[in-house]
């Protein structure tokens, strides 16, 4: 026993033994107040926070988005994702959608799940060859982002279809945003393809451009207007 | 860093970490030192102490999900 009644409690820590008596409290206290310690509750939280933190999809990401909040929700997005990914973690899933919710409000949710649904890894590229440098690709990036709440539109299967295009092409028109993000899944595909050939045959001033991406169907418009010619050749 | 789980230790023992740490408890719930209920600031939802994880060095007391646990490690750099 040494002098130290704190460092031989931390000792017996180290080999496991948690004394859980109530007067010991303030021991672990002093522990958490020096770094030594934390209280966790689920480890695969934690590990799995930390793992997708640190993958290069989301280093990508960092590079054009230098706002804390759209960094925090671009992680969370890749956290969704995992969650959804696995029919297990579906609790998890809309725990986490809540807290989102809760604290960044819907829109702050629409930013992760522009993330989630791969949105923003297909949107970096066409940005970044459209733009002068990648300081200019990290603003067009980070204000679609920001106001992905009205152009990104998620395309439900149950969704009349007459009425989205209404309200894409009207969207288009009056807010003339450098560019504008249809998503769709499943049987959503095939309402969100019709709203294409609906927006195409109104002949709106953006190029467009569908791909499925890992069985979702992405389609980005871009304004004409702002398109850089491409070199010839 | 050693990390504890905490979620398996008795409620008198939460109730005594939290009170050390200034906070209360009314069995449920942590307690701000007016009574109110104590909001996890990174995920706006109050913490249960079913549901608390306490976070090192200036001694959050969170609520344990991704969000918080993330935000914490953005704020403090990746201590756990």
């Amino acid at each position: 026993m040494s002098a130290d009644p704190l460092r031989d409690f931390a000792a017996g820590l180290a080999k496991g033994a948690f004394d859980w008596t109530a007067d010991k409290a303030s021991y672990y206290v002093a522990l958490l107040r020096n770094h030594e310690i934390a209280f966790i509750g689920r480890i695969d939280l934690i590990r799995e926070a930390q793992e997708l933190g640190k993958v290069p999809e989301l280093q990508f990401y960092r590079e054009y988005l230098t706002d804390g909040r759209l960094r925090l929700l671009a992680w969370m997005g890749l956290v969704l994702r995992q969650y959804e990914s696995d029919p297990l973690r579906q609790e998890d899933l809309h725990a986490l959608r809540d807290r989102i919710r809760k604290k960044y409000k819907e829109d702050g949710l629409h930013i992760a799940q522009v993330v989630q649904s791969r949105i923003l890894a297909e949107v970096i590229p066409p940005v970044l060859s459209n733009e002068r440098d990648k300081a200019a690709a990290a603003v067009t990036i980070e204000a679609f982002l920001n106001e992905s709440g009205r152009f990104c539109i998620f395309v439900k299967d149950k969704d009349h279809i007459d009425t989205r295009i209404e309200e894409v092409r009207v969207r288009l028109m009056a807010l003339r945003p450098p560019l504008f993000v249809l998503f769709a899944r499943g049987s959503a595909k095939s309402v969100c393809n019709t709203v294409v050939i609906g927006l195409s045959q109104r002949r709106v001033e953006y190029d467009i451009q569908s791909r499925d991406v890992f069985g979702s169907l992405i389609v980005i418009l871009f304004r004409k207007d702002l398109l850089r010619p491409r070199p010839l050749g | 860093m050693k990390l504890i789980p905490i979620k398996a230790a008795p409620k008198e023992f939460k109730e005594a970490v939290l009170h050390e740490l200034g906070y209360g408890s009314d069995g449920k719930y942590v307690l701000e030192s007016n009574g109110d209920k104590h909001v996890d600031p990174y995920s706006n939802v109050p913490v249960t102490l079913d549901n608390m994880i306490i976070m090192p060095g200036s001694v959050l007391v969170l609520d344990d999900n991704a969000l918080s646990i993330a935000s914490y490690i953005e704020e403090h750099g990746d201590i756990l």
